[in-house]
């Protein structure tokens, strides 16, 4: 028979206002198996807590029922109390007598009877509730951060001078990422390159990073702690270690008029190429689908020259495993492709601005690479038609963002800044020329951002237009820019000699395909989801899985920077000890009883039900089961709910516990 | 003395969205009527319909569900699936005649202690209005005799002739087939004339996860028209290889409908629920009807299950209403129509009309052929975000 | 093939030379146009600015009338009868709304119909087949297809084409082995709309598309329309008048399709146009 104490709270006078407490003590005393009720003014008090002790001791209670406010007040509070007093924590139920009773039923009378009530369905729970132990993981105490832009590098640093090895996964040849090829930043004007390539040499040194660029992440499996990954090392070409980087190879190659991917196909790069001077590694890489060699089997001039045969036209994909225990994703963006032709039929593209069709007409990275020092044009600003220096240069803002006809309704965050940032630069490049600026609102909230933006229109004279641009067309020579000027109620056209479109920020390509296999959440425009957006704005709804920069959503670089850090020091969390505790009322599978239908898999948000196979010792299969990966489990009970035979429960909430909730209020 | 009728309303809640919703309620002292009691799940999904029935059995006039709003959950998808599975659960209730008025859903989020405290009000106003909740209580003339056996001639020559070439050609070791009495298990050419021209009404595939029927090895059966889909869903449910069970049709393919549903459905859900309680009433929980259905192989059934009681195990009326509603839940989105149980049932209740609801609502709203592919996706167990939920307050 | 037909006040009335090309052209590949009985204005008018459920039900009676005439694909060539119809055929999805709509007009409805606009009609005989009957090379035409304001707009409700940047009718031209030009005023007002309003505005706005169209290389506008035909053609002495636009002839797209399957321009009814067709050829 199990000895249960019913401790019932007066909580002052909010419950006892409302409640006859004394008489639902004397009803639960009559529930068989309540050894002992009574009630106490402050039950969460330091007495309170200590009455519970006490008679727990005297009484030798082995099960606690305390009726006061919601569990999600104090529900630890108890069981914390409890416990001390050596009863298993989870053996402690709460009945909400105030917030679901004495608060919203004004009536004693009924108030009473349904506290009494609410304390029997609690102790005919309790009753049936089974002590639980939390549940270790172990923990491979090595990151894998995913994307090496300045989130990524951030992030891997952090971790990495915290004192955990990283693996750092890269696509591009090189790592940097996108700030790599900015001009300069706002709201400080200081030059990107100049900030970054620094942290970029910290990461290819650090004796705790492990980088991999020109590769991607092929698999994933495992779970918080445990995770296995499989990255795909793509075929180079050229031997990262034997290789000095002195640059033969690429000043032999006579391939020159590729598109330079680095430059936005603004300038050019050979067949064999390093993407930037400050890359990391200062290794080049082979484009195979141009070079000769690889192509047709012509050429080799680069083998010949290499003084340290580094270069093998035989190089092929490699797939690495890695075993880590946490992954922050830091995979970034791209710009929303302004033309007509879209990847997906969600998204509709501007015909009518010409991108694509008129040479002057260019996106904003494009332009960062034209105001580059180390730029295609070696930071004059000239455009790219006929190289002329443009005198009257157009800005147009929410280029997709906001705009749910292209299909895109979101804000891209940055986009007013960098446009400010775009027609300060471009005056000060260009004294004598005007830059004009279409925008919708301006969104200049941050540290000196505003300030920042009434520079550009206050001392660099940027003319500003409140307006949508309905049609960019070509009309002798000079791109027409058409809109509505909101503010003053007339047509605007501008004749212009560059236009510069402010796209909207997208997550980067492959990152829906990532987000599956790391079992993570994405929205519709395919941004990855934090697990709450106030609350928990790195962390995922997979354990061990964390998000920072703009693959989370539109972001600059002071906000990624300091998500990466955040990703970082919850990533450190995770490490802090060498095993994992997590809380243990999850799902569990009676085996024996199991049909093995796995209805179950389809339900669990958290692909944490595999199928497992039961065998005698001399090997022959027994039966197939469903089994509960505790590492993955949160507990939520869907599974149960569509197990037929029940086979399937949840620890804390199992179906005899609230069965015998629901039956003791008949 | 007319006194006021207060309801009983169970509330199921999760544990993360309503139940903050009711907590903040308080905190903010919106006051509502204390007639609600209410039980705090971790998630809408976890929510299973069999605790709504116990609710009600327990003296429930009224049951409110609620969660967290699409896109909210925290579990993140917990209340889609809950969602789901509701969707299928009130074209049963409604054919079964249950009033539906005492059935309550809702989202109601952290945030909305005011529309907690109105749902709670308008539920238990409109509860007092329906008057207590109470089972139909069964005519006493129910206990009429059962059908007729069934039987149905076909032709015996040709399926003999297929059964003798697979075991010839050692394709399958066992051929399972209609005999004189009940199943017959035919390992050998020479043996196939035992199967005979008459079939019962049987699925045979129900025989196929018995223990010694998986040690005869490789089988093949003979198939009425609807009883092949029945293979599709024991492959989607990985309850067999796929190809592994060879068949052998017989008997033409007729055609099905839903005339006798829509007969049932043209009358008020009082009367329905009425008639129902007169069919279940003669319910002797013989259990044929899970005996002879392919899809009820579980190694322990739910309605045997003591610990806790989910459906009571004797043919009382409740009991017999939570058995039947259970039974034909679990086959949503699998049951293929064979009829093997109406055929089994020794009262004679028209058990088809249930599978039916259930069959209709999976394929109108889910466009789903249950017998198509063993691929695809079980309408439960997964969820669409177009799923509707006009029901849901 | 036979198609619901819903002319409208304007092919009824003062563009009445558009309904004639149309049924001139059409009847060349075999399309059957059959006019609803009895059908009433679209609500393009004064309704919609009027009264809201109005402007729903006037349109909603001709969808409710083609249901009851089993014309399930109804050709409604002015923009602006396609759009009403466009709009009231979406707000019927709703089953409330189409209940009430249903009950005002008296009539059971549906929403069975689908409305088409005359590229539609193009695009549902086929391009291959619009092709294969070619009879008569049109190979000194470069024509600058004008959309207007309406015909790809609001893109909500008109989906056949991108709203800023259509390239239906060029596709339409292709096929019938015309040229057309690309050019910068596709989808911009011709300001029909103001056209007893506000004269100076009008000519301003034609006389920007006309010229954009020459300065293009066109020598002809091509229209489906019949408020851009009636403004661009009718004003054009005036245009040229005031702004010195050489004189351009405007053409309904069935023009061109018809001249391209050999029938007379008679047949099609340029002759009745303002601006005089001077035949390039």
């Amino acid at each position: 028979m199990a000895r249960i104490g019913v401790f019932l709270c007066w909580c002052g006078e909010n419950i006892a206002r409302t409640v006859d407490v004394a008489r639902v003590a004397e009803l639960s005393a009559q529930i068989p198996g309540v050894r002992c009720a009574l009630d106490y003014k402050y039950m969460c008090s330091d007495p309170g807590q200590s009455l519970l002790r006490e008679k727990i001791v005297s009484e030798r209670l082995d099960r606690v029922v305390v009726a006061s406010c919601s569990p999600h007040m104090h529900l630890k509070t108890f069981r914390k109390a409890a416990e001390r007093a050596g009863i298993n924590p989870y053996l402690v139920e709460m009945a909400n007598i105030r917030e679901h009773c004495s608060w919203v039923h004004p009536d004693r009378e009924q108030a009473t009877l349904k506290a009494a009530e609410l304390v029997r369905m609690s102790v005919e729970k309790v009753r049936h509730n089974e002590p639980l132990r939390p549940i270790k993981v172990p923990v491979t105490r090595r990151a894998l951060v995913i994307g090496a832009g300045v989130a990524g590098i951030q992030a891997a640093l952090d971790i990495a001078d915290g004192g955990y090895e990283v693996v750092l996964v890269e696509r591009e040849p090189s790592i940097g990422g996108k700030m790599a090829g900015l001009s300069e930043t706002f709201p400080t004007l200081d030059c990107s390159q100049c900030i970054l390539t620094p942290r970029m040499v910290e990461v290819g040194q650090h004796p705790r990073i492990k980088l991999y660029t020109f590769s991607e992440v092929e698999a994933v499996d495992g779970f918080i702690g445990n995770f296995t990954i499989t990255i795909r090392n793509k075929a180079r070409y050229v031997d990262i270690a034997k290789c000095t980087g002195c640059g033969e190879c690429w000043n032999v190659c006579p391939l020159k008029k590729n598109p330079s991917e680095f430059d936005y196909g603004m300038g050019f790069r050979r067949a064999i190429y390093v993407p930037f001077p400050q890359a990391v590694p200062a290794r080049p890489v082979i484009d195979n689908k141009v070079c000769a060699k690889l192509v047709r089997n012509g050429c080799g001039l680069c083998e010949k020259k290499c003084p340290t045969g580094a270069i093998s036209f035989k190089d092929e994909d490699r797939l690495i495993e890695e075993k880590v225990g946490a992954i922050v994703v830091a995979t970034g963006y791209k710009l929303y492709s302004i033309g007509k032709e879209q990847p997906s039929d969600k998204l509709h593209g501007y015909g009518e601005y010409g991108y694509g069709k008129y040479k002057d007409v260019i996106d904003s990275l494009q332009f960062e690479r034209l105001l580059s020092a180390s730029g295609p044009t070696s930071g004059e600003v000239r455009r790219p038609s006929d190289g002329a220096v443009p005198k009257n240069i157009v800005f147009v803002a929410c280029v997709g963002s906001r705009d749910n006809a292209k299909g895109l309704s979101y804000c891209s965050k940055i986009c007013c800044m960098y446009t400010a940032k775009h027609a300060m630069l471009y005056k000060h490049k260009v004294h004598d020329g005007q830059a004009h600026v279409f925008y919708m609102d301006i969104r200049s909230g941050g540290k000196g951002y505003d300030e920042f933006v009434r520079r550009a229109i206050e001392q660099d004279g940027a003319r500003y237009y409140r307006s949508r641009v309905s049609k960019i067309t070509q009309e002798n020579g000079k791109l027409m820019v058409r809109g509505a000027d909101t503010l003053s109620g007339l047509p605007v056209t501008v004749e212009a000699d560059l236009v510069v479109l402010a796209a909207a920020m997208r997550p980067a390509d492959g990152v829906q395909e990532l987000a599956r296999k790391l079992n993570v959440g994405y929205d519709e425009f395919g941004f990855l989801m934090e697990s709450h957006p106030k609350l928990r704005p790195v962390e995922t709804n997979t354990g061990g899985v964390f998000i920072c920069g703009a693959c989370h959503s539109p972001k600059d670089i002071p906000e990624s920077v300091a998500q990466a850090s955040a990703a970082a020091s919850k990533v450190q969390l995770t490490f802090a000890s060498e095993e994992l505790t997590r809380e243990p009322e999850i799902a569990g599978v009676n085996e024996r009883m199991c049909a093995a239908c796995f209805r179950c898999m389809g339900a669990c948000p958290y692909h944490a039900i595999e199928r497992a196979e039961i065998h005698a010792r001399n090997g022959d299969l027994i039966k197939r089961t469903a089994r509960v990966n505790p590492g993955l489990c949160m507990g939520c009970g869907t599974c149960v709910a569509v197990c037929p035979s029940k086979s399937m429960d949840i620890a804390g909430f199992t179906e005899q516990e609230i069965y015998s909730m629901v039956e003791a209020l008949a | 003395m007319s006194e006021v009728f207060e309801p009983r309303i169970v509330a199921f809640v999760c544990n993360w969205c309503t139940y903050l919703g009711a907590d903040l309620a308080g905190t903010t002292r919106l006051e509502y009527p204390a007639n609600v009691r209410i039980v705090r799940l971790p998630c809408s999904g976890r929510i299973d319909f069999n605790l709504l029935i116990k609710a009600f059995e327990i003296g429930a006039d009224a049951v409110l569900v609620s969660g967290c709003h699409p896109g909210d959950c925290h579990y993140n998808t917990g209340n889609y699936h809950a969602r789901r599975r509701w969707m299928l659960f009130r074209p049963l209730l409604e054919v079964l005649g249950f009033d539906m008025r005492r059935l309550h859903f809702a989202w109601i989020s952290a945030a909305e202690s005011r529309k907690f405290q109105q749902t709670v009000k308008q539920v238990v106003e409109e509860t007092r209005q329906l008057g207590p909740y109470q089972y139909p209580a069964p005519p006493t003339d129910s206990y009429g005799a059962g059908r007729e056996p069934h039987k149905n001639h076909f032709d015996a020559a040709a399926a003999q002739q297929r059964a003798r070439e697979m075991l010839e050609a050692k394709e399958v070791d066992v051929v399972i087939g209609y005999g004189s009495s009940g199943p017959v298990f035919i390992r050998r050419p020479e043996d196939v004339d035992q199967i005979t021209c008459e079939e019962t009404g049987l699925n045979l595939a129900a025989y196929l996860g018995r223990k010694e029927v998986r040690a005869m090895g490789r089988a093949a059966i003979l198939t009425k028209p609807m009883d092949a889909g029945a293979l599709v869903v024991l492959e989607r449910e990985s309850q067999i290889e796929s190809g592994a069970v060879k068949t052998i049709p017989i008997g033409e393919p007729g055609k099905g409908d839903f005339s006798d549903l829509d007969a049932l459905l043209a009358l008020p859900p009082a009367e329905r629920m009425a008639w129902w309680a007169g069919e279940f009433a003669r319910c002797t929980r013989c259990y044929a009807c899970r005996q002879v259905c392919p899809m009820c192989y579980c190694e322990r059934c739910i309605a045997d299950k003591n610990r806790p009681v989910v459906i009571d195990t004797s043919p009382t009326p409740v009991g017999n209403f939570a058995w039947h509603v259970t039974r034909a839940f679990h086959l949503a989105g699998r049951c293929v129509g064979c009829g093997a149980c109406n055929h089994a049932c020794p009262v004679g209740i028209d058990l088809r009309l249930l599978n039916m609801a259930v069959h209709r609502a999976v394929a109108e709203q889910f466009d789903f052929n249950v017998g198509a592919d063993p691929k695809a996706e079980s309408p439960i167990g997964c969820w669409a975000p177009a799923d509707h939920e006009e029901f849901i307050r | 093939m036979k198609i619901g037909y819903y002319p409208g006040c304007a092919l009824h009335g003062s563009s009445n030379d558009y309904e004639q090309s149309l049924r001139a052209c059409l009847g060349r590949l075999d399309v059957e146009l059959a006019e609803i009985q009895d059908w009433i204005c679209c609500g393009a008018t004064a309704a919609h600015s009027l009264n809201h459920k109005l402007s729903q039900a006037l349109p909603a009676r001709n969808l409710a009338l083609a249901e009851q005439q089993s014309l399930d694909e109804l050709l409604a060539p002015c923009p602006l009868c396609s759009m009403q119809l466009l709009k009231v055929s979406a707000d019927i999805k709703d089953t409330d709304a189409r209940a009430e709509l249903s009950a005002i007009v008296e009539l059971p409805l549906e929403g069975r119909t689908r409305v088409l606009n005359l590229i539609e009609i193009f695009q549902k005989v086929g391009l291959d087949t619009l092709a294969s009957a070619v009879t008569t090379k049109q190979e000194s035409i470069q024509a600058a297809c004008y959309y207007g304001c309406l015909l790809t707009r609001p893109p909500q409700i008109v989906t056949f084409d991108d709203p800023e940047e259509p390239q239906s009718m060029e596709t339409v031209l292709k096929a019938l082995g015309i040229k057309t030009v690309d050019w910068n005023f596709k989808t911009e007002c011709c300001g029909a709309g103001m056209t007893m309003a506000d004269e100076d505005t009008v000519l301003e706005l034609c006389h920007r598309i006309l010229e954009n169209a020459q300065a293009h290389g066109a020598n002809c506008l091509v229209v489906a329309c019949p408020m851009c035909h009636v403004n661009l053609d009718m004003k054009q002495p005036a245009v040229s008048r005031r702004h010195g636009t050489s004189p351009m002839p405007v053409y309904y797209l069935s023009d061109l399709a018809g001249l391209a399957l050999g029938l007379a321009p008679e047949e099609l009814g340029i002759n009745r146009h303002f601006m005089e067709a001077t035949w390039p050829a």
